[in-house]
C-alpha cells in the first residue's frame, strides 16, 4: 500500500478514527499498531513476522541494558541486537549480491554453483532496522533509558507513516509522544492532508509522470547515449529521485501529523546547497544523522588529526552507499560523496577561509550552488545506472561530446523539454527554500492562492495518465 | 545529559506547531469544490466531444477476472488471445446468448502468445470449463510460448491489495471519460488553453476488459499505410522458427487443451481474420498447409476464419481487427460452428441474438 494508491484512501480514515476515536489512550495506541502491521502486510504478510523479531529482540536487549550494571552483559545484549538486525539486513539485502559473486566465482573456477535461487528483499528493512539499532545504542551509549512501555515502543518502531521509507526516526524524539495523548486540533489535520496531496503530486506527477519517462529511455537503453541525452536524463533523474523520495517523506509527515504526531524533516531544498556537507544537511537528513551520529562520531570523527577524518568520511560515505544497496555502482556513489566530501574540506581550510573580501565570497557562494548541484548529478549516474558498464557509458558520454556515435535523441522532444522545464521549477522552488521552511512559503501565500494552486495539484494528481511506479526508496 | 524516553513529563507532539496559521477546514473546502468543478466541466467537455469511457487495462485487472474462471453455479468460458480475440469477441454479448455461462474475457491485446495462459488454466485442477483460444500462426513456434507468462504469474503472486485497487479504478474509469487515459491532464489543459477538443480514440474498454473499436473515426487508409509500413511489418522479418519448434509448440498446446479435456472442459482454437496485406502477409510467411493444417491434424478442434464462408472475406479496416459493428456477426459465426461440430453441447441458448 502506498500514499497514491486507492487503498490508502481507505486506509486513512481508519487510522485516523483509531487515532482520534473515543476510546482509550492505550486502544488508540494499539488499534494504531494494528492498523501498521497491515499497512505493512498488505505488500507480502509474510514479512511481518521480521518486524515482530527485530522488535522484540531490541526490546529485551534494551531493557536488559538499561538495567544492568555489568559492562560484559551490556555489551552481549548489544552484540545480540546487532548480530539480529544485521544479520537479517545483510542476509535479505544482500544475500543476492554475494550469492550472485559466488556463483560467477564457482563458475570461473569450474565449481558446480546452484542456482535459481534468489532472496526476495522485505519492503523498508533498512529503515527499521537502523530505527531499533538507534534505539539499542541510544540506550548502550547512556544517551536514551529503556522505554516502559512495549506498547510505544512497538509503535515507534512500526508506526505506518515512516515504517517503509522513513523518515528514520529517533526514539527519543517519538516515544515520549506516545506518553500522552494529543490534542485534536483542525490545524495540524488541514495542514498535515496539505503535505499529503503535496507529496502525492511531486511523486505521481514529477516523479512518476514528468521525469521517469526520460530516465528510463536514457539508464534502460541498451546502447550508447548521445552527450545531449546523458544530461538530460540524469538531470531528470535528480529531479526524479528528490520528488519520490521527498514526496514519500512529505506524505509521511503529513499522515503523522493527521495522527498527532510530529515526525523530523528528511529534506530541506537539497539542490539549494552550497556544498556536499551542507548537501549532507539537507539531503535524506534522518539517514545522515544517524550515519554521523553512530558511524562518523564513533569512528572518531575528526578528532584525531586530519588524515584519519578524511579515512573516516570516506569509510562513512562507502557505507552510506552500502546501506542503499548491493552493488558496485552504489559503491562507487558513495566514494564520490566521500571524496568530494574530503576535497571540499580541503578547499574550505586553504582557500574559503583566507578569502578576505566580501564580494569574492559572495560570488563564489554563488557559484557554489549550480557547481554543487551538477557534481551531485554526477553522483547520481552512478546511482541510478543498472551496472557499472552502463554507468561509465554515461559518463562517458556526458563529459565526451564526441564518444557516442549517436546523434539522435532516444528521448521525444516534447518529454526532454517537460522534464527540463520541470526542473527549472523545482530548482526555482528550491531556491526559495534555501533559507525558509515549507511553512514559512505557505504562510506568506495568500489562502485563496493556496486553493487554486492545491485544487490545480488535486486534478492533476487525479488525472496524469502515467505508469505506476514503486517509491524508489521501497528497495532500500 | 541522557534522554529518558520514558519522561514522567513528556512532551506533546509538536505537530501543531508546524502547521501555518490558517483556516485550513475553509482551505479544503474551497479546493474540493473547485476541483469537483473543473471535474464536473472536463467530464461534459469530453462527452460533448464524443469521447467514451475507457478502462486502462492491467495485469492487476486481468488476475481479477481469471479469479472468475471457477463458478460452481455456472460454467466458465474463457476468453484467451490477443488484440483479435480482446476487439473479436464481446464477453457480455456472449454470455447473454446461453443460459447459466459465464464468458470471461482474459484475452490481452499486444501480448503475443497465449500458450501461458492455456497452460495456466491447464494446470488449474478446479477448472472445467470452456476455453476459446485465438490462435495465430506465429504463436505456435514454441520459443515464444512464454508471452503472457507474466499475467499467469501476476494471479499467483499479486499482493492482496493491488486487485481490489485495480478494480476500483477500473470502475471509476468505466464510468467517467476524464479518468481514461487518453483524455489525461495536458490534454485537459491544452483542450482549455487551445479551445480545441483532441480526436476521439477509436478504442474503449469496458470494465469486462471487452474492448470495442470504432473505425468510423479513424482515417482508415492512413491507417492502413501505417500498418504496412510500421513495427507490425516488422513482425513479418522476423526470422522464422524451425520446424521442430513448431511441431513442439503444437504438442504443447495440444497436451494443455487435453488436459482441461480431460476434467469435462472444452477448448477449441479459433484462427481469427486478417484480410488484404496482412492476410498476404501470414501466407507468404505461414502457408495454410504447412502450418495451420498441420496444426489441425494434431488438434481436432480448430476453426480457421477461411472456412467460414460469412467471414472468410471480411474487409478489416485495419487488416487485423474487427469494428465493433461487426463483432455479432463474427462471434456467431464461430459459435455456430463449435456447436455444429459438437462443441457448448452442456449449454441452454437463452434465444437472444443467437
Amino acid at each position: 500500500m502506498t500514499f497514491n494508491s486507492i487503498s490508502f484512501l481507505v486506509f486513512l480514515p481508519l487510522a485516523f478514527l483509531a487515532a482520534w476515536g473515543r476510546f482509550g489512550w492505550p486502544a488508540r495506541k494499539l488499534a494504531l499498531l494494528i492498523l501498521s502491521y497491515l499497512f505493512y502486510a498488505a505488500w507480502n504478510p509474510p514479512f511481518v513476522i521480521l518486524l515482530w523479531i527485530s522488535t522484540v529482540i531490541d526490546w529485551f536487549a534494551a531493557r536488559r541494558i538499561d538495567r544492568t550494571q555489568s559492562r560484559a552483559v551490556k555489551i552481549g545484549c548489544l552484540l545480540v541486537s546487532l548480530f539480529v538486525n544485521l544479520g537479517m539486513l545483510v542476509y535479505f539485502k544482500y544475500g543476492n549480491f554475494f550469492l550472485g559473486n559466488f556463483q560467477s566465482l564457482g563458475a570461473q573456477l569450474g565449481l558446480e554453483v546452484p542456482s535459481g535461487y534468489s532472496v526476495i528483499l522485505p519492503v523498508g528493512i533498512s529503515f527499521y532496522t537502523f530505527q531499533t539499532l538507534s534505539y539499542t545504542l541510544d540506550i548502550y551509549l547512556g544517551r536514551a533509558r529503556a522505554a516502559k512501555s512495549f506498547l510505544d515502543y512497538a509503535l515507534y518502531v512500526t508506526f505506518f507513516p515512516q515504517l517503509v521509507a522513513g523518515p528514520i526516526v529517533r526514539a527519543t524524539d517519538f516515544i515520549p509522544q506516545c506518553e500522552r495523548p494529543p490534542k485534536f486540533r483542525w490545524r495540524p489535520i488541514g495542514y498535515g492532508a496539505f503535505l499529503v496531496l503535496w507529496g502525492v503530486f511531486q511523486k505521481r506527477v514529477m516523479a512518476d509522470g514528468v521525469f521517469a519517462p526520460v530516465v528510463e529511455k536514457v539508464y534502460d537503453t541498451t546502447g550508447s547515449v548521445s552527450f545531449i541525452d546523458a544530461w538530460c536524463g540524469t538531470i531528470a533523474f535528480a529531479g526524479q529521485i528528490l520528488c519520490d523520495f521527498s514526496g514519500y517523506s512529505i506524505a509521511a509527515i503529513g499522515v503523522a501529523m493527521m495522527l498527532g504526531f510530529a515526525l523530523p524533516d528528511n529534506f530541506r531544498s537539497p539542490y539549494a546547497a552550497i556544498g556536499f556537507s551542507d548537501f549532507w544537511r539537507r539531503w535524506h537528513i534522518s539517514l545522515s544523522s544517524w550515519i554521523r551520529d553512530y558511524l562518523y562520531i564513533p569512528l572518531g570523527g575528526n578528532r584525531n588529526g586530519k588524515l584519519r577524518a578524511h579515512f573516516n568520511l570516506m569509510l562513512t560515505m562507502l557505507l552510506a552507499g552500502l546501506w542503499h544497496g548491493a552493488g558496485w555502482t552504489f559503491i562507487v556513489w558513495g566514494c564520490l560523496h566521500g571524496l568530494l566530501l574530503s576535497m571540499e574540506r580541503v578547499w574550505v581550510k586553504a582557500v574559503w577561509s583566507r578569502l578576505r573580501h566580501a564580494s569574492t565570497r559572495r560570488v563564489l557562494g554563488a557559484l557554489g550552488v549550480p557547481v554543487t548541484f551538477l557534481l551531485v548529478c554526477v553522483t547520481w549516474i552512478f546511482f541510478r545506472a543498472n551496472d557499472m558498464t552502463s554507468a561509465l557509458g554515461i559518463c562517458t558520454s556526458a563529459f565526451n561530446p564526441l564518444a557516442s556515435n549517436r546523434f539522435s535523441s532516444l528521448v521525444p522532444f516534447g518529454e526532454s523539454r517537460n522534464a527540463m522545464l520541470g526542473m527549472g521549477a523545482l530548482l526555482s522552488l528550491q531556491q526559495l527554500g534555501r533559507k525558509r521552511t515549507l511553512e514559512d512559503l505557505v504562510s506568506s501565500v495568500p489562502s485563496i492562492l493556496i486553493c487554486f494552486i492545491m485544487a490545480a495539484m488535486l486534478v492533476a494528481t487525479l488525472l496524469w495518465a502515467s505508469e505506476d511506479r514503486a517509491f524508489i526508496y521501497f528497495q532500500f | 545529559m541522557s534522554q529518558d524516553v520514558s519522561n514522567p513529563s513528556p512532551p506533546e507532539s509538536t505537530c501543531h506547531h508546524r502547521a501555518p496559521r490558517k483556516r485550513w477546514a475553509a482551505i479544503w473546502i474551497t479546493t474540493l469544490v473547485l476541483a469537483s468543478v473543473l471535474l464536473i466541466v472536463a467530464e461534459i467537455r469530453w462527452r460533448r466531444a464524443g469521447h467514451l469511457p475507457s478502462v486502462a487495462d492491467s495485469k492487476e485487472l486481468w488476475a481479477f477476472h481469471r479469479h472468475q474462471s471457477i463458478s460452481e453455479d455456472h460454467k466458465c468460458c474463457m476468453l484467451i488471445g490477443a488484440s483479435r480475440m480482446h476487439l473479436g469477441f464481446d464477453s457480455v454479448e456472449l454470455s447473454s446468448w446461453f443460459r447459466d455461462l459465464t464468458v470471461v474475457q482474459l484475452a490481452k491485446a499486444g501480448a503475443g502468445s497465449p500458450v501461458a495462459v492455456l497452460e495456466d488454466l491447464a494446470a488449474d485442477a478446479e477448472f472445467d470449463g470452456i476455453v476459446l483460444c485465438s490462435v495465430w500462426e506465429e504463436w505456435l513456434d514454441e520459443s515464444v510460448a512464454s508471452d503472457q507468462e507474466y499475467l499467469a504469474d501476476a494471479y499467483d503472486n499479486l499482493s492482496p491489495v493491488s486487485i481490489p485497487e485495480a478494480v476500483a479504478v477500473g470502475l471509476v474509469q468505466s464510468q467517467f471519460v476524464t479518468f481514461r487515459r487518453e483524455s489525461n491532464f495536458r490534454e485537459l489543459v491544452k483542450s482549455f488553453v487551445l479551445r480545441r477538443m483532441p480526436p476521439r480514440d477509436a478504442r474503449s474498454m469496458a470494465f469486462s476488459r471487452d474492448t470495442a473499436c470504432d473505425f468510423s473515426v479513424v482515417d482508415i487508409p492512413k491507417l492502413r499505410l501505417k500498418q504496412e509500413g510500421g513495427p507490425i511489418a516488422d513482425l513479418y522479418r522476423k526470422p522464422l522458427g524451425t520446424t521442430d519448434h513448431y511441431q513442439q509448440g503444437y504438442q504443447r498446446v495440444h497436451e494443455a487443451a487435453e488436459a482441461i479435456r480431460q476434467r469435462g472442459g472444452e477448448v477449441w482454437f479459433l484462427r481469427l481474420p486478417t484480410s488484404g496485406w496482412r492476410w498476404k502477409m501470414d501466407q507468404l510467411r505461414h502457408p495454410r498447409d504447412e502450418y495451420w493444417d498441420r496444426f489441425s491434424r494434431i488438434e481436432e478442434n480448430t476453426i480457421h476464419f477461411k472456412d467460414l464462408e460469412a467471414i472468410a472475406s471480411l474487409d478489416l479496416p485495419d487488416y487485423s481487427h474487427v469494428d465493433y459493428r461487426d463483432r455479432p456477426l463474427l462471434m456467431k459465426t464461430f459459435v455456430d460452428e463449435i456447436r455444429a461440430r459438437g462443441g457448448f453441447s452442456d449449454l441452454i441458448d437463452t434465444g437472444g441474438t443467437l
